[in-house]
């Protein structure tokens, strides 16, 4: 709380003597009568303390467990519960920093009475994460307002806002795996599957309806068919959240944003081909889910990508320290995990990144939402530098999905797997 | 996101020009210099109010103050010169608090029953100054000689800035 000179009546005094004088000088009664005005002006601005903002706050929300883009109405009801008037109070309501106000404002100047009461009531579009309301600010003013006092003065009010999981079942083109688990992720080596492989002589114990039974009937010998073998792999989406990847497309939507969206549609989709998800927050705040399967571990991943404290919907004030993150990311990730990478690759560090992840035998696929806008100067040098850093990422043997987030991810990567298939 | 317009609030902007054009009037009952020092007066202090310069504010309400000083002395009766004198304080209080409650909400937040409020108080103060100066003026008109009025004024106007600390 602080209490400050507003200094707005300053010079009120020196203004009656003005008056005064030039009506001396002139010999002019009715001009000297004048200094009357401005002597009076100088008593009211005499008091110079700002009343106590004895005000209690109550606030209401409309709904506490939105959807994404929902519209939550805030009802802030503001008593003055003191004995005095309150000539001016200036509210200014803590709305989360995260949330956008969509209609009506959550400040208002007000006078309040003993007892009377006001109420400011507006809309906010909900958006992923867990918002807390901050403190209102209270801005008291005396009558002359020569005076104010801040305080601030907190009512509870918070929303959770989890998006759920993408529901559409799209395959996600895993690279080629070599360890062993039933799965969909095709390997090189021959055996129970779909996918054609090859043919070979009949062992013993081969299944009876692997056999070749045409080939049997032409020439008398046993073959048996080898398919393509599919295994299930460890996958971890890790998503870019340094400060570098909040940039903001034209909508003002960050790119961290879609590319959790992006997992939203990955992780599920993996998933339900019975490969193992986990999640990780590549930024100042560490947070990592390790990958596993079932009902349970699903909710768990849409909790993570929703509130995680890593993946706040704008970025963190703590210090990113590189070191530490990789080598977090490296001991966390099992021996075998694929990773999924997301991030609009707004900085060479990340192409780096990549490349020593991708060295330390992981295989990693890039989703880079483009966030960039060609419309500036400054957005065509943004995206040729873009460009180029992909380029790099696909020198390095990293599978790339260039995607334009204003798209389905699966458009990408239909676009993706056709420049893949060598 | 939307952004906040910061620029004096509507009611703040309409009482001003309002009291602003009130106080340029009595200066018409002047010569011609006063005439256009008021009207400098009401003019700075409307850029003022439209573009959100204090400084602006406060040197168009001194100006129109000014025009109503010398306009008074041309006056027989103080009626006109008081109310012309109130309004350029109104006109200019109205305005910074428009300012500044501009500067504090923005102009989307709802202020107008606050300002108003603080406009009508600021015209009660300017009433009351004028309407004590009217009563002591007529009652020395005639019968008390000129240095006694002054006197008088002179010493309620030291009282205040001794007052003040």
């Amino acid at each position: 709380m602080t209490e400050r000179l507003t200094n707005r009546w300053n010079g009120i005094t020196a203004l009656a003597f003005v008056a005064a004088g030039i009506g001396i000088l002139l010999g002019q009664p009715v001009t000297l009568l004048l200094s009357a005005v401005g002597v009076g002006y100088a008593a009211f601005a005499q008091p110079r303390t700002a009343p106590e903002a004895t005000v209690a706050l109550d606030r209401r929300l409309s709904e506490t467990d939105p959807d994404p883009d929902d519209d939550v109405t805030v009802t802030l009801t503001v008593t003055n519960v003191g004995d005095q008037t309150l000539p001016d109070v200036r509210l200014v309501d803590g709305v989360p920093d995260a949330l956008g106000v969509v209609d009506g404002s959550p400040r208002r100047a007000v006078t309040l009475r003993p007892g009377d009461t006001t109420t400011l009531t507006y809309d906010v579009e909900a958006s992923r994460g867990v918002h807390e309301w901050g403190e209102t600010t209270v801005l008291t003013r005396n009558w002359s307002g020569t005076a104010e006092r801040e305080s601030g003065v907190t009512a509870p009010g918070n929303i959770r806002c989890i998006p759920s999981l993408a529901q559409d079942h799209e395959d996600f083109p895993l690279r080629k795996q070599t360890v062993e688990h039933a799965g969909r992720v095709t390997t090189d080596t021959g055996g129970a599957g779909i996918e054609f492989h090859a043919t070979r002589e009949y062992q013993h114990g081969d299944p009876m309806h692997r056999i070749d039974w045409k080939r049997t009937a032409k020439t008398g010998e046993f073959t048996t068919i080898q398919f393509r073998e599919e295994r299930a792999a460890t996958v971890a989406l890790v998503v870019d959240t340094r400060r570098d990847a909040y940039v903001s497309d034209t909508d003002g939507v960050s790119a961290v944003e879609h590319s959790i969206r992006g997992a939203r549609t990955v992780g599920p989709a993996l998933m339900g081909a019975g490969n193992s998800v986990g999640v990780a927050a590549f930024g100042p705040i560490w947070t990592w889910l390790t990958p596993s399967l079932g009902r349970d571990h699903r909710a768990r991943l849409r909790e993570t990508l929703a509130t995680g404290e890593g993946f706040g919907p704008l970025p963190s004030g703590d210090r990113y320290l590189p070191r530490q993150t990789i080598r977090r990311l490296r001991n966390h990730l099992p021996g075998d995990a694929q990773v999924i990478f997301f991030s609009p690759v707004a900085d060479d560090y990340l192409v780096t990144t990549l490349r020593r992840i991708e060295a330390y035998g992981h295989d990693v696929t890039l989703v880079s939402p483009d966030v960039t806008d060609t419309d500036t100067h400054g957005g065509l040098v943004a995206t040729m530098e873009r460009s180029e850093r992909l380029r790099a990422v696909r020198r390095a043997g990293i599978r790339v999905v260039d995607w334009d987030p204003d798209t389905p991810l699966r458009l990408a990567l239909q676009d993706a797997v056709r420049g893949w298939t060598r | 996101m939307s952004v906040v317009d910061r620029s004096p609030t509507t009611p703040g902007r309409v009482i001003a020009l309002l009291a602003a054009t009130i106080a340029f009037l009595t200066t018409l009952a002047g010569t011609a210099g006063s005439v256009g020092i008021g009207l400098v007066g009401a003019g700075l202090l409307a850029l003022g109010v439209f573009a959100g310069s204090r400084p602006a504010i406060d040197l168009g309400a001194l100006a129109l103050f000014a025009g109503v000083v010398f306009a008074a002395a041309w006056s027989t009766s103080p009626v006109l010169p008081l109310v012309g004198a109130v309004a350029a304080v109104v006109a200019w209080d109205a305005a910074e608090n428009g300012l500044s409650l501009g500067q504090q909400l923005g102009r989307d937040a709802a202020t107008g029953r606050a300002e108003a409020v603080h406009a009508a108080v600021t015209l009660g103060v300017g009433l009351v100054a004028a309407i004590g100066a009217y009563a002591v003026y007529r009652l020395s008109a005639g019968n008390q000689p000129l240095p006694a009025l002054v006197l008088l004024l002179f010493a309620a106007v030291v009282l205040t800035a001794a007052l003040r600390d």
